[in-house]
């Protein structure tokens, strides 16, 4: 068995060697259920969906893990504008997500870990990096100390002093800007289900934290293959490394496979409309789909090399 | 049915496209091995879908003499299918798409009969023999009844639907020159009811299956 992968980390293609002989564990990151999905969100479960029957054909016993965050700021927002709850408006656009995948034949999913349910596995992980020197306490917020990782930045291939501030903006303050949130102080305005009790106060995990304690849960500490598209290798896949890697001092995943992103791309619309073209682009799956197959989306998709962008626009399809 | 049946059943000819079948699916592996390249195997895939039809085409599995041939175009179809699969496609029945034109051309030939009959009741002789011909060449056949003109699809002409939309338009065109509106709408008024819209533009008239 001459399978090859195109491995991020080492930026080459690698000859494919699972952790476990016969068995594979996928991890891909999943949607923010916050607004009905898009093309753009489709395409990686299309392209896994196909890796994991491939894999299967090749005789592999795979398990496939998509998470869902259904605990975000953005859902906040949303629900506190649409006068809903977050937890009504995270089911309610689950479903849509859900919905989508189903009539795009995706049926390989194993497990779809929500980040509401994990808040107690979250916060047993937060406090382990705490215990280990490896995150600070800052107010209400926990944050992760990104110079207590020597290996911090592998992925991206940055070095700590690369960093700017990220794009958090927290209560507290942190040692160093590259330093980001594990857990996140409630503020008093924000409605009660979102709020958590921890050992630092009330609040919910930051951004990065759920996808490390799900995967390693679900995979153990040590996977084969993560997923997700390119524009999540810098922050969040670098500070997943991180956080795992030193929770559990093991390699976190073996295999990181990044695939390209979406480019609307129309002569329809001219380049000085970006409203239009972004409206377009925001078409859902749901209206694509009443238009469309979901086995000629499929087929849309798959037709491009993974690795690469896909161009899309009415015309292509 | 195994590869060695299928081989067997078209002699030599067969044994040949058998192993080339077989190096479809080798070479579709090769490319998923190489990273997921799931665009060079679906490049396959066409390439495969081509050698089954001009296999089809060259063993003239369509007519009655090549019978015995048809298992193993079948059992290579089947290939390709399972191939596909891997990728999730063709898990949606086909039906759709071939019943979509089949029923178009079905809605289009009534059409047509009653224009004959509409010319013919006007003593317009040339249009209806038009009709009949046109019709003809493209591998319809009219067959006129005392109670109704039957036609049959003998060797349909690839772009039958094209042609028959084309006699249409024209006919309604020259209608519309001549000043006859009413056969121009009964053209377009039986179109429409068939679910097929027409639209008069300054460079031609265009059609459109809507729905």
């Amino acid at each position: 068995m001459s399978l090859r992968v195109y491995n991020t980390l080492t930026q080459k293609k690698e000859e494919f060697e699972p952790v476990t002989p016969g068995k594979v564990g996928i991890y891909l990151c999943g949607p923010t259920v916050y607004k009905p999905s898009h093309i753009g969100h489709a395409v990686g479960p299309i392209i896994f969906d196909a890796v994991k029957r491939y894999l299967s054909f090749r005789g592999y016993d795979v398990t496939w893990v998509v998470n869902i965050t259904d605990v975000e700021d953005k859902i906040i927002e949303e629900a506190a504008r649409q006068g809903c709850t977050a937890m009504e408006l995270a089911e309610r656009v689950t479903k849509n997500y859900l919905d989508a995948m189903a009539a795009l034949h995706i049926t390989g999913i194993d497990e779809m870990p929500k980040a509401s349910e994990y808040i107690g596995a979250i916060i047993e992980f937060v406090q382990r990096l705490i215990d280990k020197g490896a995150a600070y306490v800052s107010g209400g917020d926990v944050y992760f100390d990104v110079t207590a990782d020597p290996d911090y930045g592998k992925l991206t291939r940055r070095s700590i002093e690369d960093q700017e501030g990220q794009r958090e903006l927290q209560s507290g303050e942190k040692r160093h800007p590259g330093d980001f949130a594990l857990w996140k102080e409630a503020k008093p305005e924000e409605p009660d289900e979102v709020k958590f009790d921890s050992p630092w106060g009330q609040g919910r995990p930051g951004w990065h934290i759920e996808c490390s304690v799900m995967s390693t849960r679900i995979l153990g500490d040590t996977f084969d293959i993560h997923g997700g598209g390119m524009d999540l290798k810098f922050p969040h896949h670098e500070n997943e490394i991180a956080q795992s890697e030193t929770a559990t001092g093991q390699r976190f995943a073996k295999y990181w496979m990044h695939n390209g992103l979406t480019r609307f791309n129309t002569k329809k619309v001219s380049k000085s409309d970006p409203a239009m073209q972004a409206a377009l682009l925001e078409m859902t799956l749901s209206n694509l789909l009443e238009n469309y197959s979901g086995e000629l989306l499929r087929y849309f998709v798959l037709s491009t090399h993974y690795r690469r962008p896909i161009e899309y626009s009415p015309e292509e399809i | 049915m195994s590869e060695e049946t299928a081989a067997a059943a078209c002699g030599e000819a067969g044994a040949e496209f058998v192993r080339q079948i077989g190096e479809f699916r080798s070479r579709f592996v090769e490319a998923m091995d190489d990273d997921f390249n799931t665009a060079a195997g679906i490049a396959v895939l066409f390439e495969q879908a081509t050698a089954v039809n001009r296999f089809i085409e060259t063993q003239k599995l369509e007519q009655p003499e090549g019978e015995p041939g048809r298992p193993t175009a079948v059992w290579a179809a089947r290939q390709l299918v399972e191939i596909g699969r891997l990728l999730g496609l063709f898990l949606e029945p086909p039906a759709e798409a071939a019943g979509a034109a089949g029923d178009l051309i079905e809605r289009i030939l009534p059409v047509l009969v009653e224009l004959r009959r509409h010319a013919k009741s006007n003593k317009d002789f040339a249009t209806a023999d038009l009709i009949r011909d046109r019709l003809g060449a493209a591998g319809v056949t009219l067959e006129d009844r005392p109670d109704g003109t039957d036609w049959r699809i003998d060797q349909p002409a690839a772009d039958l639907i094209d042609q028959a939309m084309a006699l249409l338009i024209e006919t309604r065109t020259a209608s519309k020159k001549n000043k006859d509106f009413a056969t121009a709408d009964l053209i377009r008024d039986r179109l429409a009811e068939a679910g097929i819209t027409l639209e008069d533009r300054p460079e031609g008239t265009i059609w459109r299956a809507g729905g």
